[in-house]
């Protein structure tokens, strides 16, 4: 399964050789783009941006760890993730799954609001394109880069 | 962060510098924001009449990297940067640059005994008190409205636990990377928010 990346990759996560993050999130705000109403009162809908930013400056630390690539993950499409991913500077790419192609095939948890499907927060490690870890749920949100550091140090790669 | 709209609470947004050039050859104080460092606050700085509507004054420490980070982001809202000479981070001079872990473990020896020097570095009561004037300071002379203030992530903590009434702990240190943000009410001095990446700002 392909995915559109905001880098202009095209991503098949089960392909994906060695140890690997992906970050489930809903989505992202922007500085001139109000969010939908009643955004901070959904649970866990808050926080995608100090989330993306954790695993930026941690970036290199999860390098050291093994990790070789970090991605996003939600249903915006890549033009609303290049955005997103220009202004954090994130060092890794976003993964646009706006036909929900991916969600459905793992049957990932997700909420709607204002119309749109969002994905719930859920972080996955892979090990060459393998399902090795869940995060499910995660909170807060701008922790989860450190329970990730803390979970691959407590299972290095052998 | 509008001044004046109704229910509105004038704020002192503490804003720590990004990632750095670190250089062993250069003294701490002297150290320069990285090429990420350079560029998040640049797009702090595209955006910043928004995210920082209603600041009349923006206040910097007077280490390099403190005035790369407030500088553009001024620039961009029209105003001036003023330098506070005692709002510099701890005074770490007796040791001088240490490699991260031996770095790492003096802060947690700085915030874990905060009434002592730890190898010569200024006792984190200290450091807190001089923040903590500082801020009085910038709150007292500035005309109503919004105020950005410009520094450190250890004296930042040490600003935010005294506002928010804690005891100093490492456990309230900002996240890593530094380009974070808290907000002090200024009628009433209590926290309003803690770490943000300055990207929510």
């Amino acid at each position: 399964m392909v995915l559109q990346a905001s880098n202009g990759d095209e991503v098949d996560l089960s392909e994906v050789p060695g140890r690997s993050v992906v970050y489930a999130y809903p989505m992202t705000g922007r500085p001139d783009v109000a969010l939908p109403d009643g955004w901070d009162d959904i649970p866990g809908a808050r926080g995608c941006t100090p989330q993306s930013c954790a695993f930026r400056d941690h970036a290199e630390e999860l390098a050291g760890l093994g990790v070789t690539r970090i991605f996003g993950l939600s249903t915006q499409d890549s033009v609303y993730q290049r955005e997103a991913a220009e202004r954090l500077h994130l060092p890794f790419p976003l993964l646009s799954d706006t036909g929900l192609a991916l969600a459905d095939e793992l049957d990932l948890p997700r909420f709607k609001a204002e119309g749109m499907v969002l994905l719930k927060r859920l972080t996955l490690i892979l090990m060459d394109g393998m399902i090795e870890h869940v995060f499910y749920p995660v909170f807060p949100p701008d922790q989860n880069a450190d329970d990730v550091v803390a979970w691959l140090r407590a299972n290095p790669v052998v | 962060m509008a001044e004046g709209q109704p229910g509105r609470v004038n704020r002192l947004c503490y804003l720590t510098h990004p990632q750095v050039v670190i250089d062993p050859a250069v003294p701490v104080p002297n150290w320069g924001l990285n090429e990420m460092g350079q560029k998040r606050v640049a797009s702090l700085a595209s955006y910043a009449s928004q995210a920082l509507a209603g600041t009349v004054a923006v206040y910097a420490s007077p280490e390099r990297k403190a005035q790369e980070t407030a500088g553009p982001v001024a620039e961009a809202l029209g105003l001036p940067v003023n330098i506070r000479d005692d709002s510099y981070e701890n005074d770490r001079s007796a040791t001088g640059y240490l490699p991260g872990p031996a770095f790492e473990a003096m802060a947690d020896r700085f915030f874990a005994t905060p009434e002592l020097s730890v190898d010569g570095w200024e006792p984190a009561i200290d450091a807190q008190a001089r923040i903590v004037a500082a801020a009085h300071a910038i709150l007292s002379e500035s005309p109503p409205g919004h105020i950005l203030m410009v520094g450190h992530g250890a004296v930042g903590t040490l600003l935010m636990s005294h506002a928010a009434g804690w005891a100093i702990s490492r456990d309230h240190d900002q996240p890593v990377g530094g380009g974070n943000a808290f907000s002090i009410a200024r009628d009433t001095g209590e926290l309003l928010n803690g770490w943000i990446p300055m990207e929510k700002l």
